[in-house]
């Protein structure tokens, strides 16, 4: 933001972290969270103590305001780096190392497997990728620069067990970051389609969204790495997730099944413009992941009952179901959806939630509220409605996406709020 | 030639127990030095560059007495402004009566720019900025 230029002083209330991206903004922290909170209790926080300095807030508020700059806030240019990391950490006991790793914060607290110089060489034979080409350059919550090789993402896919073969989508999927993070407890789904899913032993099928397949669990697992370790994810540091998000342990790692696709459903990555021949990963993000309960009944069609399921899913606009194939099957031949656009379009069109509903939801409202004022439609529509208003939240049906995926042993489906990326090339990391 | 039997089983048992005995030892020793060999492994971690520093240009002010303090809300929950700015600039009047302070919601979502705000908050003269608050 441009206001110090304008020779303004400025001071931010926000909660309890020091600057560190460049920008010596004062802070103040108060008590969280503010809303919903009555009068009395405002003015309690306002009379407690600053988070930051342990002064009261006013007072704190009041000093940041006048007291003169010192030195550092005057700083320009860029800092030297932080501290270096050498390419190889000091020889140590494996004991001490994985007591090391630990306290670095490099694991998920699950056993791991010590990257050596073997290892990772054996690892990197996964990609015909040099060592030291750099992935990506801007991998770091709030966007800091973390540049990160080849050789950094071996590391990574060899602590989390993973086999040479599956390096590719590991590469893939590190050159994704950084991964969403919100304080909102959101979560990741990693899909892959296309021939590696065959080729490294992926899992489509039976228990396709629980641990039953080594590469859905490692690839799952080395997600979370590269989030703490190249991303320098660390809760209560860079990231404040409450109460975070299980899904997190394994990131929903699946691969679609593409085999057993109804005639004239095309597979997810094709949806999203890719050819059926290439490999692909796509990582979803979002919050609500819901069970149809129990599987298909008779009297009342899959499709009413995501439809029904949909009004707690208000977010973003988007959904992404995840069915057996014997659903699609039924959505299909019994209920003439001839494709997965259909079933999104008539989703789109059905779907509803009362505007009270829709709104009470701070992702729409923060989001969404501010373009509705703007005048964007539907959202400045949505806006005037008042609370019991039913008003179609899913405005664009091709925001309504299904991958089919499980072992035909019963008719169940999850309903979630995860919006797509549009997907990356495994083969280029081949 | 029963007694003969006895004592070689007996033999053989003490050198089934002596064997074992040390291949516990060696066994042991071995394991002892596994724990204490010396590994090398590569650093998993990323050196990270720092940003390009924004400094704070305006000067301090030397007092609040007399100046005129805009409140802004980020606009967090896109739908208004958040009632502890409302309690804040009742802390001013109540407490430091001669400042002066005016509320501004920040357009567009919370991670949004403003520079429209900006430009009316130096032009209209305005000598401090708090700006709040998430959730």
């Amino acid at each position: 933001m441009s206001l110090a230029n304008k020779n303004v002083v400025s001071f931010g209330i926000n909660a309890h972290f020091k600057y560190s991206t460049g920008m010596p903004l004062r802070w103040v922290g108060m008590p969280y969270p503010f809303t919903g909170l009555n009068k009395e209790m405002l003015k309690t926080y306002l009379e407690g103590k600053d988070n930051v300095s342990g002064k009261p807030v006013m007072e704190a508020i009041i000093d940041g305001l006048t007291r003169p700059l010192i030195a550092e806030e005057k700083r320009t240019g860029i800092p030297e780096e932080a501290a270096v990391e050498p390419r190889f950490l000091p020889p140590d006991t494996e004991d001490n190392l994985q007591r090391l790793f630990k306290e670095r914060r490099w694991t998920d607290y699950n056993p791991f497997i010590l990257p050596t110089e073997e290892r990772v060489a054996a690892m990197l034979k996964g990609t015909s990728h040099r060592p030291d080409e750099v992935v990506k350059t801007g991998a770091g919550t709030f966007g800091t620069t973390r540049p990160f090789t080849v050789e950094k993402v071996a590391v990574i896919a060899v602590m989390a067990g993973a086999k040479p073969e599956y390096l590719p989508v590991i590469l893939a999927l590190a050159s994704q970051v950084p991964y969403a993070d919100s304080t909102t407890s959101n979560a990741s789904m990693v899909l892959v389609n296309g021939p590696i899913r065959n080729e490294i032993g992926m899992n489509s099928g039976i228990g396709v969204l629980g641990p039953n397949a080594e590469a859905n669990s490692v690839i799952g697992r080395a997600m979370v790495l590269i989030h703490k370790i190249i991303q320098g994810y660390q809760e209560g540091v860079s990231g404040f997730s409450s109460l975070s998000n299980p899904l997190l342990y394994n990131n929903v790692t699946i691969a679609e099944n593409e085999e057993a696709l109804p005639v004239g459903w095309e597979p997810f990555h094709v949806l999203m413009g890719h050819r059926p021949e290439e490999s692909v990963l796509t990582i979803l993000m979002g919050w609500n992941f819901v069970n149809c309960s129990g599987s298909v009944v008779e009297h009342y069609p899959p499709q009413f009952l995501m439809r029904d399921f949909m009004g707690v899913l208000a977010a973003t606009g988007s959904a992404t179901i995840i069915m057996d194939p014997s659903v699609a099957d039924l959505l299909r031949n019994s209920q003439g959806f001839q494709t997965k656009e259909a079933l999104g379009d008539w989703l789109s069109r059905n779907a509803e939630v009362r505007a009270g509903t829709y709104w009470a939801n701070s992702i729409a409202s923060g989001m969404m509220g501010p373009l509705g004022k703007q005048g964007l439609e539907p959202y400045a529509s949505w806006r005037k409605a008042s609370n019991d208003t039913l008003i179609k939240h899913f405005p664009n049906p091709q925001n309504i996406r299904t991958i089919v995926a499980g072992g035909r042993t019963a008719s169940v489906w999850f309903i979630t709020d995860f919006m797509a990326g549009r997907g990356v090339s495994i083969d280029y990391w081949r | 030639m029963r007694r003969k039997k006895l004592l070689s089983n007996c033999l053989l048992v003490a050198a089934v127990l002596i064997l074992w005995g040390i291949a516990s030892v060696l066994s042991a020793r071995d394991a002892a030095a596994s724990e204490d060999k010396l590994i090398t492994v590569l650093n998993p971690a990323i050196t990270e560059k720092l940003a390009e520093r924004v400094p704070l240009v305006a000067p301090r002010l030397d007092t609040l007495e007399g100046k005129t303090l805009y409140l802004v809300d980020m606009n967090y929950e896109g739908f208004g402004l958040t009632p502890v700015l409302k309690e804040m600039q009742a802390w001013f009047a109540e407490n430091m009566p001669d400042v002066k302070t005016i509320l501004k919601l920040k357009s567009g979502n919370y991670i949004s720019d403003d520079p429209a705000l900006w430009k009316e908050i130096a032009e209209k003269g305005g000598n401090g900025v708090i700006m709040g608050v998430a959730g």
